[in-house]
C-alpha cells in the first residue's frame, strides 16, 4: 500500500485538469484535493481524511469516537478558510494586492480575537480529554491530531509575532505539536523533498504587514 | 493499491493534511503514545 502525489510528477497537472473536466465522472469533486483509492473518488479535505482515518487506523472504531473526530476536523477547516481569508478578505478571484488593505483589518482580527478562541478551544478539548492531553481523541492518534500540527506550523509561520504571544495560552496544544513533529514517519518526511516548505501561494502566507508588531 | 492524491504543485495548501495522513498511515498503524506498531498490509 502506497501513495502518489500525482501532480509532483511531468504532467500530473494535466491529469488532474483532465479528471475535474472529465463530463463522465458521475460524483466529480468540486476542487482539488481529491483522492483517488481504486473506485472511490472522494473529494474534500476532512472526507478524505475520514476515509484514510477509517481504513488505516487514524480514526477510533466507534461511531460516538468517529463522529467526534470529524467534528474537531471540520472545526480546523472552519480555521483554515478563516486563515485563508485574512490574504483573500473580499475575493479568491483577486489579488491579494488588490485587498491589502481589507486583509490589514481582517488578519487584526484573525490574530485579536479569532485565534485565541480557535487555539483556546482546541487547549480545553486537549485539557478535558478523560484518556489524558497527549492527543485529542481518547488516547489514540487520530487525523484530527495530525491537522492540528498542520495549523500549528502553518500559524508560526504566517503570524510568528502574534503566535509567540498566543503559544503560551495553549501549552497543550503546543506540546501536541511538537510530539506530532517527531513521530518517526512525520520527523522522516518533514525531512524530506516531498515536503514542501511554506510559500505565499499556499493558505499559511508570510506577509510581515499582517502579523502583529515585535 | 496505490491511492492517487491529486492537489495543485508548488504548495502545501489543503493538501497537506492528506498529506500527512498519507505519510503517517497507510505504511503504518500508529498509537497516539508510542511510534509504530504493525503495518496494514
Amino acid at each position: 500500500m502506497d501513495y502518489v502525489d500525482v501532480c509532483r510528477n511531468h504532467g500530473g497537472e494535466d491529469a488532474m485538469m483532465a479528471m475535474l473536466e472529465d463530463g463522465r465522472v458521475a460524483r466529480p469533486p468540486f476542487a482539488p484535493p481529491f483522492l483517488k483509492a481504486g473506485r472511490h473518488l472522494i473529494g474534500q479535505t476532512a472526507n478524505i481524511l475520514r476515509f484514510l482515518g477509517e481504513h488505516h487506523g487514524l480514526a477510533p472504531g466507534d461511531e460516538r469516537g468517529r463522529l467526534w473526530t470529524q467534528q474537531l476536523q471540520l472545526t480546523i477547516a472552519d480555521l483554515v478558510a478563516e486563515v485563508h481569508d485574512t490574504h483573500h478578505p473580499i475575493a479568491s478571484s483577486l489579488y491579494y494586492e488588490d485587498q491589502k488593505r481589507e486583509a490589514k483589518r481582517r488578519a487584526a482580527d484573525l490574530r485579536g480575537r479569532r485565534l485565541p478562541k480557535f487555539l483556546g478551544y482546541f487547549e480545553r478539548v486537549l485539557v478535558r480529554n478523560s484518556r489524558g492531553a497527549n492527543c485529542l481523541v481518547a488516547g489514540r492518534l487520530t487525523y484530527a491530531d495530525l491537522s492540528l500540527f498542520q495549523v500549528v506550523a502553518g500559524l508560526r509561520y504566517a503570524f510568528p509575532n502574534a503566535m509567540r504571544a498566543l503559544e503560551a495560552q495553549s501549552p497543550a496544544v503546543i506540546r501536541l505539536h511538537d510530539r506530532i513533529r517527531e513521530r518517526p514517519r512525520i520527523a522522516a518526511y518533514l525531512g524530506s523533498a516531498r515536503r514542501l516548505p511554506f510559500n505565499e501561494e499556499g493558505i499559511f502566507r508570510h506577509y510581515p504587514e499582517l502579523d502583529a508588531g515585535r | 493499491m496505490r491511492y492517487e492524491l491529486y492537489y495543485w504543485p508548488g504548495i502545501q495548501g489543503r493538501g497537506e493534511f492528506v498529506r500527512l495522513a498519507l505519510e503517517e498511515a497507510v505504511w503504518t498503524t500508529s498509537t497516539c503514545a508510542g511510534t509504530t506498531a504493525a503495518r496494514t498490509q
